[in-house]
């Protein structure tokens, strides 16, 4: 059942696969214009600030609150 | 393929479209606070009444009805009035429709209504009159408020009676019965006497700011298969039924529940009091964890204060069907435990240890904080988060996803949500962290130390009276440390019970006291600062070989020590900033190369909104910003394809 399944998705894949590579463009695209601001943000605040290296050594990418004071003192 | 293209078009365009809307829905809901109005504690400073006024209060519940019949009798005492005008809170009239103040942004049901009906009232046996005072900002219809004016005295005391009934509603806002009638409390069910200097247009229904302190002699008359959970009622049995006295209480609030619903019941001593915890069978392992946040809070605070004659505790575990969140009056604690409580999601102990301090607080000093609530509130929440830090470690906050899927229709175990995917991780914090966010949204209205006559919203209170005095005992000890404000709050209880009276100007003394005139120049500073605070490295400049230029500055109207560090590429410079004056240029010489400078580089201040301003460095980093950019790109990505599933 499973094998079918999956052998007919792969199918799928294959015969559609102009759509496929279409949907992954408009999926990078998306992303791309959504992380441009965020990016611009972020470099403008952090740049020439020294919570900059501290950012870069906490590990902690997801962002805990809405603010960066959030990642001091990690 | 014209059509698969067009239809991801669409969802592209929709999911730019949702996007845009929900950064202008942030902006305007930022902008446009909706007014409300709410209490005036530095008005409220200075209560008239001389002694405090006592309340009988007959009452008869009728549990099948969930209706009351009160006869309340209230002794005002008339020296020392200066005005001829008393002022109620009538809380349950905010629930008359949905035109009230309190109601308009809320979505009453049919079982949510409920108004005094008044049928007698008088004043020193004569007919009284009353009038119901209108709010401004369009509310009014509010009838929350009442004025009655007292007619000349010839006694020493008014005696104000009022004979009324009262629907009690289902628990979803203020007081009420659970969805399966087992369950109920009954809180500010009489007309509550309000300290009567305050212009009525500056009254926020529902907060206790304004309330007079009073004590109460409460009768209540229930069926025999009711019991009440207080302990501090004495049982006096009739025939199918029985009366609950309680004598000299202040602030009721009195649970009942019928006996058919099984809790668990367990007293302990915390400290020389008497604690009750009421369970439900099914929670019943969590009076360890209880009793312990309790024992915990009880060592902590005792030792650098004094506990004095506490009212005994009760703590009651609201029932799943009551959707009062929690509340704290004096002595009554009720909280919820979630479906999912491991100790990290601090929840019944934040709420446990938190009552538990203001408790403590009300019993520890001679009279009530009720004159500046930030001090009883903030104060709380700041001890409330030491402790809780002391005794379980940095919180962590979760990256929920989707924390419970509520399934409705379901009964499973009672429960009506199932905890779908919990979380993806958990990061350690601090715990004043949780208030930044409340903090950046309010920042630029208001000092806590000195308020205006008029500030708007409920948030609002929480801010003034919580967050912001809790932000600013923080910064206090990231100054003298924690050692030191525990010997303020130590000479601050002394200092109440010598003078008999609690007011910020006993805490600015226990600081001068203790720590000297900076530290109380400091403290005051921090009360009253407002507007948006910001420090900033605004230049550096290399004027010669050896000679450089710095200019710091500061927005805001904040007063307070900051260090500002130079750093070179052999040691640091370190320079001192008082921030009276709002930019300060600092003329330094280096033989090595400066590289970059930082004020108040230890983020001592709090109240600060940016802090990635708060240095300068030459060479420009930008892995940082890429990096967390690159993570957020993912993300996004990794959410698109999962919203795809659903189209």
């Amino acid at each position: 059942m499973i094998k079918k399944e999956l052998t007919y998705g792969i199918r799928q894949v294959v015969y559609n696969f102009k759509f496929a590579l279409l949907f992954f463009a408009v999926n990078f695209l998306v992303a791309a214009i959504l992380s441009i601001g965020v990016w611009a943000d972020l470099n403008s605040n952090l740049s020439h600030s020294i919570l900059s290296q501290k950012l870069a050594i906490a590990s902690d990418l997801v962002g805990i609150c809405n603010s960066d004071i959030c990642l001091l003192r990690s | 393929m014209k059509k698969k293209l067009l239809t991801i078009l669409i969802i592209t365009v929709l999911l730019l479209s949702v996007s845009f809307l929900a950064y202008v829905n942030e902006s305007l809901s930022e902008a446009d606070t909706p007014r409300k109005y709410c209490a005036n504690p530095s008005a409220a400073a200075q209560s008239d009444f001389s002694e405090i006024p006592e309340y009988n209060l007959s009452v008869e519940y009728n549990w099948g009805k969930q209706n009351l019949n009160v006869q309340a009798t209230l002794n005002v005492a008339s020296n020392g009035l200066k005005d001829s005008v008393l002022y109620f809170l009538l809380p349950a009239n905010g629930l008359k429709s949905k035109r009230t103040l309190f109601a308009f942004d809320k979505n009453l049901e049919s079982t949510d209504f409920t108004s005094f009906k008044f049928s007698d009232v008088k004043i020193n046996g004569e007919n009284a009159k009353y009038r119901y005072i209108a709010k401004t900002g369009g509310f009014t219809n509010d009838s929350t408020l009442i004025g009655m004016r007292l007619p000349v005295s010839k006694n020493n005391y008014y005696k104000i009676e009022f004979k009324y009934s009262l629907i009690v509603p289902e628990g979803n806002y203020i007081f009420g019965y659970s969805k399966h009638k087992n369950f109920s409390l009954l809180n500010g069910f009489y007309p509550m006497l309000l300290q009567k200097n305050n212009p009525a247009d500056n009254f926020y229904s529902f907060n206790a700011c304004d309330l007079q302190a009073s004590n109460f002699n409460i009768k209540v008359k229930v069926a025999e298969n009711i019991s009440i959970l207080n302990p501090e009622f004495v049982k006096e049995s009739l025939a199918g039924s029985y009366i609950g006295v309680f004598k000299k209480i202040k602030n009721p609030a009195i649970i009942f529940k019928d006996v058919i619903k099984k809790y668990n019941h367990k007293q302990f001593d915390v400290g020389g009091q008497n604690a009750a915890i009421w369970l439900q069978e099914k929670n019943s392992d969590f009076v360890r964890r209880i009793k312990d946040a309790l024992q915990n809070s009880n060592n902590y605070l005792t030792k650098f204060m004094k506990v004095n004659n506490c009212n005994s505790l009760l703590f009651v575990e609201l029932p799943r069907s009551f959707k009062i969140e929690k509340f704290s009056a004096s002595g009554v604690t009720g909280f919820h435990i979630n479906l999912f409580s491991p100790i990290w999601k601090k929840e019944p102990e934040a709420t446990i240890i938190n009552s538990y301090v203001a408790q403590f607080f009300d019993g520890s000093f001679t009279t009530e904080f009720r004159e500046h609530p930030w001090m009883r509130l903030g104060i709380s929440e700041f001890i409330t988060d030491e402790i809780f830090h002391r005794f379980y470690g940095n919180l962590s906050q979760s990256f929920n996803l989707v924390s419970y899927l509520p399934v409705k229709g379901e009964n499973m175990f009672s429960y009506d949500e199932i905890p779908i995917i919990y979380t993806l991780s958990s990061f350690n914090y601090e715990p004043w962290k949780d208030k930044i966010d409340s903090y950046l949204k309010f920042q630029n209205k208001i000092a806590f130390g000195n308020l205006p006559n008029n500030y708007f919203g409920k948030d609002f209170c929480n801010f003034v009276e919580v967050i912001k005095p809790s932000l600013g005992l923080e910064i206090f000890k990231n100054y003298y440390g924690i050692e030191n404000l525990k010997k303020v709050f130590r000479e601050f209880q002394n200092l109440c019970q010598n003078s008999g009276t609690i007011s910020a100007l006993e805490f600015n003394s226990a600081i001068l006291n203790v720590l000297g005139k900076d530290a109380a120049e400091l403290w005051e500073n921090l009360t009253l600062s407002s507007g948006k605070i910001d420090l900033k490295i605004d230049n550096i400049s290399h004027i010669s070989d050896t000679k450089y230029s710095l200019v710091a500055s500061l927005s805001g109207n904040l007063s307070a020590p900051v260090d500002i560090e130079v750093y070179t590429d052999k040691d640091t410079l370190r320079f001192s900033w008082n921030t009276k004056e709002n930019i300060k240029q600092i003329f330094f010489d280096s033989s090595a190369d400066v590289f970059g400078a930082a004020v108040d580089p230890k983020y001592k201040i709090l109240f600060d909104e940016n802090f990635a301003d708060n240095s300068f460095f030459f060479d420009s980093n930008l892995t940082t910003s890429f990096s967390f950019a690159i993570h957020w790109f993912f993300w996004v990505q990794n959410a698109l394809m999962i919203f795809g599933v659903f189209g």
